[in-house]
Order: structure tokens, then sequence, then C-alpha cells
């Protein structure tokens, strides 16, 4: 663990005395990015890992950045809840924070490590945070509590065996009684001091300790012993090249001289520091001397020069409140890139939950659409499957209903071929007649299937095209002369009123072929079928030689019972209407 | 010889049908040279009978090849006009049917009507070398006797509800009678309905010859003449001034 004692602190010349080895810039650098190395490729454990950010975090140069890797240091650490580990994270924000002039944050940080090592009675280390909080309290001007650490500090040092830090801690003690004007305690302080470093034998020690005696003793009017001090302080820190003690000593040696009224040496020792400062690009320095050399001047009634100081001193005066300005807003745009720093990490969190519940949510939706996808597929190949085989099954019934078809036309033209072949065998006889009218109903029936499954697979059949048909077959058959009269709707019908009406057409035109024209010379005929709403009216007309009942009953008695049964079947009426010439048959029947 | 009965080949391997047919065709004075149950029977007649007029061809029949592939053997090898009896069962056949060009189809079942008015349009498309494209097609039957059809070297002239047909070379001679015509041949005579002019149309003009407003003879069948009457058969025929020159240019007189 590294040390830091602040050995004193002079109102608006304030020192720190880092007491560990510093590195150059470019070795920082050097440092740094192989420490970030470390971290980006080696699998370093957890605990290496809150190590090597905290060191970057000490390494780095911007004390923004710094920050942010001992913040992540201080993060892993709770992360595996190691309290050591804490501890010197905390110590090292502090030391940051303070730096960034953060100081509520600094003391916060502190007082949290300060609490670890209590905890785990870890005493030098409690000492040393005491230390780090009095350093800060100096810098706030709070000196009785800085005081009152540094006195914990000491007690705890007091009981260790380490003289060095026991040495420092009174010193540091010694400044602060000094700053908050208990001049007696801090020479008395100091004198320790350079007593035990009898022992220490320690340059710096002595060093500070003389030029510090030496600022208290100036405080108190004791210009002798104060010029003595200083000197000495002056001769021994000038060749450790302390150049920042050195000039302030040496600003303080010219206040001694011109106590004294030895100006010439007051202004001798004034300039020293002020070139030294110069020399060191110490610029508070520079500012602090040429405002001693202002006043100087201006008691020397040297107004020239002290205007010049004057001048030199508000430049310096400028530019530091300047620097301070800067300072103020690099801490604000410290503060806002943490800040940014710290809301881009929840951002970054936020997206990765945020990307995770994406993931999660497209998984799951993938997986439903597959399984959608599946079932889908499965469902379609069922349908599939079902159409492929209902199309089959239609295609199969289909095709045995037409086989069927043709097995019923096939099957009424065998028996009308029968009876057709057995009339010829029966020239003479008297039933030749009746085979020749049954042949005929035969064939109005066949009529009927053949135009029924002409084109489609129909169970309607076009009634003017089927009755016309009907009628010129018999004509046919009969060998009329003369051609019949049609005056029929343009309308179809079903099969169930198709049969009856053309066996009932088929016996009232045969019945008229045979019988009604012997001895007629104009033969006519006239068929009228028309369609009267739910209705259809049949007449059928000729000019023979009119229709005798009894006559026509001896005749064909069977033709007449088949057209009165087959009218009442079709729920219709049949009258013979009364005509000069021939014979007028009316009809209704009802259209299914 | 004079006229002669239309000539038909039946191809049906249902007996009672095939007899049925023949029967209703005998009565209306058509020759039935044989009844066929099968392609090989069928090809057989054609054959042994080379004046067959018509053939009429069930599409279903038993053996290797229906009625279709022996249309197909008639289309290419025979040339005689054939008709297409079916029960019309599915579309494949009807389609395969088409294809082979049938003069006429008898749906079954039939009756006398159907048979006469496929055998005429049959007919009717052949002489005018136009197969029937529409199964189903309305047919409409000439009820008049005016048919006059000319195939190959006959006359097919239509006559009581069916034709017969007359050698081109058995015609002495036509004669107009108002609107009638009388076709004379060496034992009948025909009378129709029809002027000369009409018929005379369907006549090869290198055999026959207009010889007078009411007369067209037979070139061939003239036996003589005398002034401006020819002499054919036991007939003379007047010879008007129109067509003297042009008549008795083809006679020359030794």
């Amino acid at each position: 663990m590294n040390k830091y004692i602040n050995p004193f602190k002079y109102k608006r010349l304030i020192f720190y005395v880092f007491l560990y080895t510093s590195f150059s810039f470019s070795q920082n650098i050097e440092k740094i990015d192989s420490l970030l190395n470390t971290l980006k490729t080696d699998k370093l454990q957890k605990k290496e890992q809150v190590l090597t950010l905290r060191e970057i975090a000490g390494q780095h140069p911007d004390l923004n950045t710094a920050l942010f890797y001992a913040k992540q240091s201080l993060k892993i650490a709770l992360e595996i809840d190691d309290s050591i580990l804490q501890a010197i994270s905390l110590e090292e924000i502090s030391l940051l924070e303070r730096k960034l002039g953060n100081n509520s944050l600094s003391f916060e940080a502190s007082l949290k490590a300060l609490k670890i090592y209590e905890s785990l009675k870890m005493f030098e280390e409690q000492a040393a945070t005491y230390t780090q909080l009095a350093s800060n309290y100096i810098s706030d001007e709070d000196y009785d509590i800085a005081i009152q650490y540094l006195k914990r500090a000491k007690k705890v040092y007091a009981d260790s065996d380490n003289l060095q830090n026991h040495t420092l801690t009174i010193l540091n003690l010694g400044e602060a009684y000094r700053l908050s004007k208990h001049l007696d305690s801090a020479a008395t302080a100091f004198q320790q001091t350079l007593h035990l470093n009898k022992t220490l034998n320690s340059d710096i020690v002595q060093g500070y300790s003389q030029g510090n005696l030496g600022m208290v003793y100036n405080t108190q009017n004791k210009l002798e012993l104060a010029e003595e001090n200083l000197n000495d302080a002056i001769s021994i820190l000038r060749p450790l090249e302390d150049y920042y003690s050195t000039s302030v000593y040496l600003a303080e040696l010219g206040t001694v001289y011109n106590k004294e009224g030895k100006y010439k040496l007051a202004e001798a020792k004034f300039l020293e520091a002020h070139s030294m400062a110069k020399e060191s690009g110490l610029k508070e320095q520079i500012r602090d001397f040429n405002a001693f050399l202002t006043n100087f001047y201006e008691e020397q009634k040297q107004y020239r020069k002290a205007l010049e100081y004057q001048k030199q001193f508000q430049i310096y005066q400028d530019s530091l409140v300047n620097k301070e300005n800067v300072q103020k807003i690099e801490q604000l745009k410290a503060g806002y890139e943490i800040d940014k720093r710290e809301s881009e990490i929840d951002l970054l969190n936020i997206t990765n939950t945020n990307q995770k519940y994406w993931v999660t949510a497209l998984t799951i939706g993938v997986s439903l659409l597959l399984l959608f996808a599946y079932l889908l597929y499965r469902g379609n190949k069922k349908v599939k499957v079902a159409n492929a085989s209902l199309f089959k099954r239609e295609q199969e019934k289909a095709l045995l209903l037409r086989e069927l078809n043709h097995r019923i036309k096939n099957n009424l033209q065998m028996i009308s071929s029968l009876l057709n072949l057995q009339s010829h065998e029966l020239i003479g006889h008297p039933a030749k007649e009746a085979i020749v009218a049954g042949k005929h109903r035969v064939e109005a029936l066949s009529l009927v299937h053949r135009k029924l499954y002409q084109e489609e697979l129909d169970t309607r059949i076009l009634l003017k095209e089927y009755i016309e048909e009907l009628v010129l077959g018999l004509f046919h058959g009969y060998k009329a002369s003369f051609e019949p009269n049609f005056k029929i709707d343009d309308i179809s019908v079903s099969l169930d009123t198709a049969v009856p009406l053309a066996l009932v057409i088929n016996e009232v035109i045969i019945n008229a072929l045979k019988y009604a024209y012997i001895n007629i010379n104009n033969p006519k005929l006239k068929l009228i079928l028309q369609k009267d709403k739910d209705f259809l009216d049949i007449e059928i007309i000729d000019n023979g030689i009119g229709f005798n009942a009894n006559e026509a009953e001896k005749n064909n008695s069977f033709g007449i019972k088949l057209i009165y049964s087959l009218i009442e079947q079709l729920e219709g009426v049949i009258k013979k209407l009364h005509s000069k010439n021939g014979t007028h048959w009316k009809m209704t029947i009802k259209l299914a | 010889m004079a006229s002669q009965k239309i000539k038909i080949l039946i191809v049906e391997d249902e007996i009672l049908i095939a007899q049925d047919i023949a029967n209703r065709l005998s009565t209306i004075n058509y020759q039935i040279v044989g009844i066929a149950a099968s392609t090989e029977r069928a090809l057989e007649l054609i054959i042994q009978n080379n004046d067959i007029d018509i053939i009429l061809i069930d599409i279903i029949l038993k053996g290797e090849l229906d009625g279709i592939e022996l249309a197909r053997i008639i289309n290419n090898k025979h040339h005689i006009p054939f008709i297409f009896l079916t029960s019309h069962a599915d579309t494949s056949l009807v389609e395969r049917a088409k294809s082979v060009q049938p003069y006429a189809y008898i749906l079954k079942p039939f009756n006398d009507r159907q048979i006469s008015i496929s055998i005429e349009l049959a007919l009717v498309n052949y002489s005018k070398n136009t197969p029937q494209k529409e199964l189903i097609k309305k047919q409409i039957f000439n009820k008049t006797d005016n048919q006059v059809l000319q195939i190959k070297d006959s006359l097919f002239l239509k006559k009581n509800h069916h034709f017969e047909r007359v050698p081109l070379k058995e015609i002495l001679f036509l004669q107009a009678d108002s609107n009638y015509c009388t076709v004379s041949t060496k034992s009948e005579r025909f009378v129709y309905s029809m002027v000369l002019k009409k018929i005379e149309a369907h006549l090869p003009i290198n055999q026959f010859l207009r010889v007078h407003r009411s007369y067209v003879v037979n070139i061939n069948s003239v036996i003589g003449f005398e002034g401006n009457m020819l002499f054919i058969g036991n007939k003379k025929i007047p010879v008007s001034k129109t067509y003297r020159n042009k008549v008795f240019r083809l006679f020359h007189t030794i």
C-alpha cells in the first residue's frame, strides 16, 4: 500500500509531499497501456482485476478517466465481497475526488474506507486514512478537525514501530497547528520532529521541519531564529531540487530580512524566489512573489518596479483565476462525463436486457412460427389428402354414373330392339300392334334418357327439344305424310315430369296417327305446351275424324287408361274439348 | 340392272341390336351386306364386298381394336363413309371418336327416325367431304324427297325417306316437267320434285349434256340421231336450236 503524507500547508502555498515514487508521464502512459492490455487479454481473477483497475486509476493522467477506473475497481470489489479491496478502491476514489475538488465525495469515500479498516482492526491503514482525512480538512481550512485526525494517526504510529510515518504525522500536525495559529504547539511539534529526525536522519524531514519552524518564528517575530532555521532549510532542500519548498522558504526569508530592515537582502531573496518559481513554472508562487515584490517596492517607494510587479501579479492572478475557472469547468465536465458514462452504462445494461428480451421473444416467436408452419403444413397435407381422396371418389362416382347411364341406355336399346325384332316376326298377327305400341313406349322413355345424359349429368330436360323429337319420331315411324305444328315454351322439366308426360303425349299422338286421319285430305296436328305459373297447359288438336270414346276404348283401351293414370300421377286434369272437326285434348299438369 | 339399293355394313357386337338395326334398315329399302361383331370380321367383309356404301360402327367393340380404330383403318384404306353408333359414355372416348372424323353419329337409344337422319347426314357430308364435327348436333331431317348426291360414279337419290343409288352410266336421260323432274334409267323412272337445273349441277359435264330446255341426256347412251332428234333407248329426244351446234359437234357423221 502506498502512503501519502502531507507534511505541511502554508496558507496559499499548499504543499503535498507524496512519498511514493512517481513515474514520468511517458512511463505512465506505457504502464497504463500494458495494464489495460493485461485487463483485456488476460483472464484475470476478480481480485487481480480490482488491483489492476486501481493501479490504472492511480497512474492515469486524466483524473476523470482515473476515477472511472477506480469506480470500476470498487464495483468488482463489491461483487466479490472483499472488504480490504473495497477499502483500497475507496481510498483511491477519495484521493481522486479530492484532486477533482469534490471534497464531500472524497470525505464520503474516506470515511467508508475508515469504517472498513476499523472493523478489520487494521490500525496502520486507519492511521493513513486519518492522515488523508486530515489533509482534506486542512484544504478546507477546518484545522481543528484536521488536528484531531492527525492526533489519532499520531497515536497509532506512536504505538507502532513506523518511525518515519510517526515523524511525518507530527510534521503534518505541526503544520496544522501553524495554520490554525497555535504557534506554540506548532513550534513544539516541529522541535519534536527535529528530535525524532536525529534517529530517522531524513533530509526532507530536517528541511521541512526547520523551514516550517522558521515560518513559525517569523510569525512570532523571533526573527533571528527564523532566519537561522530558514537558511538551514533552504541549504538542505536546494540540493534536493525541491524548488517549490525552497522558493517558498526563500520568500519567507525575504520577509524576515524586510522586517529586519535588511532591504537589499530582502529584495535579493524575493527576486531569487521569484526567479526560481519562474524557472520551475510555479505559477501560484510567481503570483504570490510578485505580490511580495509589489508590496516591497511600494514600501521602498520604487513605484515603477512596484507597478511592473503589480502588472505581473495581475497577469498571473488573471491566469490563475482563469485556471480556477477552467478547473471548475473541468470539474463540471468531469461530473457530466461521469454521469454520461454511468447513463451510458445503464443504457448499455438496459440495451443488453432489452436484447435479451428480444432474443427470447424472437426465439419464442420463431418457435411458434415453426410450430404453426408445421401444423399448417400437416393440416394442409391432411386437407390435400382428403381433397385428393374426395376428388378421386367424386371421379369414381362420376365414372360409375356414366357407366350406369351407358348401361341404362344400352339396356333400353336392347328392350326396344327386342320388341322391334319380335314385331317383325308377327306380320299379320293381332299381337303385333301391341308389341309395336310397346316399342314406341319404350322409345319414348329412351328418348328421355338419351336427351337427359347427352351433355351434362342433370336431372332436368329441355321440354321443347324433347317433345318435338318425340313427335317427329312418331310421325316418322308411322310414315305420316305431313308435318306437325308445334308451339312449345322454352322451359325445362324434371325427369319425374318428363317421363309420364312423354308417355301421355306418345299415346295421344299414336292414337291420332293411327285412327284420326282416315280419308282426311289435309291432315293437321297442333301441339301446344305452355307454362302457366306452376302449371303446364297441354293442348293436342287434330283435324281428324273425331274421337269416339267407346270406339277408342275398343281399339286402344290400354292407351287411354294409360293416359288417365299418368295424368293422375302428374296431379293434373284432362279434358276432351268439343270440337267441330277432329279431337282437342286439353290437359293441365303440375310442374314439379 | 338399274338403280341399286344402298349397301350397308353393320359393325356391332350386341347381336340383337345389330339385327334390329338390320331389320329397320331393310324395312326402308336398304341392303345389309353383313353384320360384323368385331373389327377383324368387319375388315374381312369390307374386302369381300367392294361396293359397300355406308358402314355403321359401334364404338365399343370386343377385341383388340375398337370401332374408332376400325374407322381409322377405313379412312386410310377403304374410303367408305361411316357412322358411329354410341351411347356416348365418356368424354375421352368422344374426343377419340372425333379424331377419325365420322360422317354422322347415331346415339343410343335410337329409333327409326334417328337412323334415317344419320344415313342422310352421312351421305350429304361425305359427298361434300365435310365430316360431322359435333356429336350432339340437332339433326334436321330433310323432309322433301329432293336430295341428289353424287358419290363416286353414282347418283344418290332420295325417295320415300331413303336413298337409292343410281350408277351414272345407267341413266339415259333426265326430263323436266314444270317443278318435277324425271330420271330415266334403262329399267326405271324416278320422279323428283326438283328442277332439272339443280340435278344437272350434280352431274359430270363430260358425260351429260343439255340438249333441250327440258332434257339432259347421257352422251354415252345415245344410239343414233335423225334430224334434230336423238335416239336414246326407245325414246326420241328433241334437240333445240340453242343447243344444236354444240350437240351435233359431238356426233360426227360418217
